[in-house]
């Protein structure tokens, strides 16, 4: 292994002039010969059989046959295991590990897609296209969005989606796909640009970057239409530009450059990269001949959380008490350790081979990261290096949060997608001790077998969740899997019938639709309203509320909510053991004041207005 | 050339964007003003220099999307705000800046043909499988697309709205059986049937009728009610109704 042993940073000379290592035989200079081009080929073919067979698991799971869910764990190996085997190998070179992880991104930005290609599903992407609906129709900024309050105030995914729809003729839905598809594409190429600035060594950068792709939320949720997706390679670069500053003496300022971007696309992201930043700021103090370029580093890191702060602040200051709530939780469960109180959906109860996967999957990594602490520290690499590992130690950190928090394993999954940045390096010291340049045989096995546990995991604790993984079956009130053409049809009527910000109560998913495309403004405190069982509670309720609308799916009377919750801010905080009894949706037929205007079968869409003088 | 290549494509880009062109040249064009041009042009000029063509690529992807997210910020101030006429000039702007820029460094931009410069020195066998790559690509959207549609298609339903013109109701009906269906729309006011009509619809249409003003009978109350009835289905099918009051 050769992770670097200077101790003093390099110049800029020998940036473009690493040497050829015992793990990168063609360095990053030497062309890559006809034979490696071939076998490339080969992995590429193989990645994108791979991402067929899932497409035809979709397709199979959508028409209801046999087979969907074994079709889908060989393609997903298929996707895995040719591009794990050769990042991991030490006869691979820079730009066949680079093109293998980008290759793994392609299939991976396909298949969200082929996951919904007609329309956005999940709640958060109707939440964002929500703000990028209002800027094509306002052509400005900031516009309130009530479904996701915080979202105007960090519209960079929505202007480049925006500005990509406005130049192509294409559709807000076609445009953020090519957006999103964009970021994921060029994901990881910067984090291997990012673990290559910490070593000389090409195999060590591109098992970092694997690593890294095992974080729950990298394969799908960073590829959907999420602001965190778009900010995150934006962080990566601050970060690579913080360590060049100090291992090629470029200027702290570059770090700007990809900092503001990122601060005007998402708040969480600034914060955390500032945080970033700062403890890499005291590594680099620590490290030798770094103290001045320490020093700069943390005044040009509190300088851009200053700037953070102040546009949060300026433009979207319920962000802190959005962003405070789960630090609360965290520190809760720190102080009280009592286990999760949020409900458990009925009927989202993983597999039991999926728990112990996640749990093995847990479980390796943590011993990697603190097995590659202690191989970079015996292994006299520089004292940079030493202390960069060290920030590793937030992954078991997250793990405790993960077991301790009320809602840990949300928190922990989605804190992932930063604290895997920082221990993967580590992680991958220790994986190329277990296959050093010189071996091969089951050593390599045992190195692929470990890399395809943490993929699988990441697929079992990630999104989507085992209950529609596959497409294609209807969930009450779930993500994906709670929007049918029956809902699509309820939002398409009030899109084409009410004005924008007609206040609506309705369960998750017709709610995250009718916001999304309609511009409605939907109710969080609803639940109580259609709990009531008289029709003065009702109106009660009703006259509270203000809503001009009040949707029914008659199927909350034959199935139990996946999510565990039929509404947002449900007061049924213990969950649905129970479908919900017809006797309360049949008050709304009931009631004097109260008009039916929109009936497609198990939907109903009902006029409110009357009952409180709108 | 690599300066000469990225000026052609912006003024193609800008001139074909703002003519209206057709949608086989805006979708590339446009995608490339927004996401290539700009960082392609400033990173030539501040010469970061990456000898692999995916890192050059990522870094100029990264950078164009930078430059849009800042410039949005910016146009966001004008009257205007972000049309396509201000994104089409400020793209072009700042990427003429950053051409202009690396001009008076006397820096010189990499031509984009390396990779095609590679895909045409590769062996048969390369040449082979990626090209059934592509292929392979293609069949997983294609494959997506069409089960998504035959699932969609699948579920069959009619849809009954009523909404307000005027003073006048206006009954909507939609078809989603998949095949074409004679509807039956029975109009009541209170329990009294006001008109009754049948209307058959294709599949995928819409029907839209205002209704008559009821005849007044009495004061009071009164529940307009649309029930929509179709062969093979229990009555009343669909059910939609307004509750008003009535004046002598």
């Amino acid at each position: 292994m050769t992770v670097s042993t200077q101790e003093q940073p390099s110049t800029t000379t020998e940036v473009h002039k690493r040497p050829a290592t015992e793990s990168d035989p063609g360095g990053s200079a030497l062309p890559d010969d006809a034979g490696s081009s071939n076998a490339l080929a080969t992995s590429v073919l193989a990645v994108a059989l791979g991402g067929l067979a899932v497409a035809i698991a979709y397709a199979l799971s959508r028409a209801e046959a046999p087979g969907a869910t074994t079709l889908y764990w060989v393609g997903q190996a298929l996707i895995v295991l040719p591009v794990a085997l050769r990042v991991l190998s030490p006869s691979a070179g820079a730009r066949e590990r680079m093109a293998l992880l980008l290759a793994m991104a392609v299939v991976q930005s396909l298949l969200a897609w082929c996951y919904s290609p007609d329309q956005f599903r999940f709640p958060d992407e109707l939440q964002h296209m929500r703000t990028a609906v209002d800027i094509l129709s306002t052509h400005h900024l900031f516009h309130p969005n009530s479904f996701l309050e915080v979202s105007p105030g960090f519209p960079g995914m929505e202007e480049v989606t925006t500005a990509v729809a406005l130049l192509t003729g294409l559709s807000p839905f076609h445009a953020g796909v090519v957006t999103v598809s964009a970021v994921h594409l060029a994901l990881p190429i910067c984090l291997f640009l990012l673990y290559r600035e910490l070593t000389d060594d090409a195999r060590i950068a591109g098992i970092a970057t694997l690593i890294y792709t095992t974080a729950p939320h990298y394969a799908y949720f960073n590829a959907l239409f999420v602001y965190s997706a778009v900010a995150l390679p934006f962080l990566v670069l601050s970060v690579r530009a913080a360590l060049r500053s100090y291992q090629h003496r470029k200027s702290a300022l570059w770090i700007v450059l990809p900092f503001l971007p990122m601060m005007f696309t998402h708040h969480l992201t600034a914060f955390v990269g500032a945080a970033i930043l700062a403890a890499i700021a005291i590594v680099v103090g620590l490290s030798p001949g770094g103290r001045s370029t320490g020093l700069r580093l943390a005044c040009t890191t509190l300088g851009l959380a200053l700037m953070t702060i102040l546009w949060t602040a300026h433009r979207s200051p319920s962000t802190f008490s959005y962003l405070a709530g789960p630090v609360r939780e965290v520190l809760t469960g720190l102080a009280h350790p009592g286990g999760s109180k949020h409900p458990k959906p009925i009927a989202s109860v993983a597999p039991y081979w999926e728990s112990l996967v996640a749990i093995s999957a847990a479980g390796i990594t943590a011993a990697c990261v603190l097995g590659g602490i202690a191989v970079v520290w015996r292994q006299g690499a520089s004292r940079f290096a030493r202390l960069a590992t060290f920030l590793g130690l937030t992954y078991p950190a997250l793990l405790v949060v993960r077991i301790v928090a009320p809602n840990g394993p949300e928190l922990a999954t989605r804190a992932l997608t930063y604290g895997m940045l920082l221990a993967a390096f580590p992680a991958a010291a220790a994986l190329v001790r277990l296959w050093p340049s010189h071996g091969a045989g089951v050593r390599a096995a045992f190195a692929t077998a470990i890399a395809a546990t943490l993929a699988m995991g990441a697929i079992v604790t990630g999104l989507p969740p085992s209950w529609e993984r596959l497409p294609g079956r209807f969930h009450v009130a779930a993500f994906e899997s709670g929007i049918d053409r029956h809902v699509t049809a309820e939002a398409e009527w009030a899109h084409d019938t009410w004005s924008p910000y007609q206040r609506v109560a309705c369960d998750v998913s017709a709610c995250s639709v009718l916001a999304g495309y309609s511009r409605a403004t939907v109710s969080t405190a609803a639940s109580p309203m259609y709990y009531a069982s008289s029709t003065a509670a009702l109106d009660q309720h009703l006259s509270a509320l203000t809503s001009d609308y009040v949707a029914v799916d008659q199927r909350w009377t034959r199935q139990t909510p996946a999510t565990g919750q039929y509404f947002f801010r449900d007061v049924l905080e213990v969950g649905h053991q129970r479908p919900l009894a017809s006797s309360l949706l049949v008050k709304f037929d009931r009631n004097p004041r109260i008009d039916r205007l929109y009936d497609n079968g198990p939907i109903q869409l009902y006029d409110t207005r009357r009952v409180w003088g709108g | 050339m690599g300066r000469a290549v990225c000026l052609v494509a912006a003024v193609l880009a800008t001139v074909a964007i703002l003519a209206g062109a057709g949608r086989p040249l805006t979708i590339p064009l446009g995608a490339m003003l927004v996401l290539v041009l700009p960082g392609y042009a400033w990173l030539g000029a501040v010469r970061h220099h990456e000898p692999q063509p995916l890192a050059s690529g990522a870094l100029v992807v990264m950078a164009s999307m930078g430059l849009a997210i800042v410039l949005g910020i910016g146009l966001n101030l004008l009257p205007g705000g972000l049309t396509r006429g201000s994104w089409v000039a400020g793209l072009s702007l700042v990427t003429v800046a950053g051409l202009a820029t690396s001009w008076m460094r006397g820096r010189a931009i990499a031509g984009p043909c390396r990779p095609f410069v590679a895909f045409r020195e590769a062996s048969p066998s390369t040449v082979l499988k990626i090209t059934l790559v592509i292929l392979l690509v293609g069949a997983t959207g294609a494959i997506s697309v069409a089960s998504q549609d035959a699932w969609i298609e699948r579920q069959h339903f009619s849809e009954l709205a009523l909404s307000r013109s005027g003073t006048a109701p206006v009954v909507h009906v939609r078809n989603m059986e998949g095949r074409s269906v004679t509807y039956t729309v029975t109009v009541r006011l209170n329990r009294q049937r006001v008109t009754r009509f049948r209307v058959r619809l294709r599949s995928g249409s819409r029907f839209t009728r205002p209704l008559d003003a009821a005849p007044v009978r009495r004061t009071g109350d009164a529940t307009l009610k649309v029930v929509l009835d179709r062969p093979g289905a229990r009555s009343p099918y669909r059910v939609v109704f307004l509750r008003q009051r009535q004046h002598a």
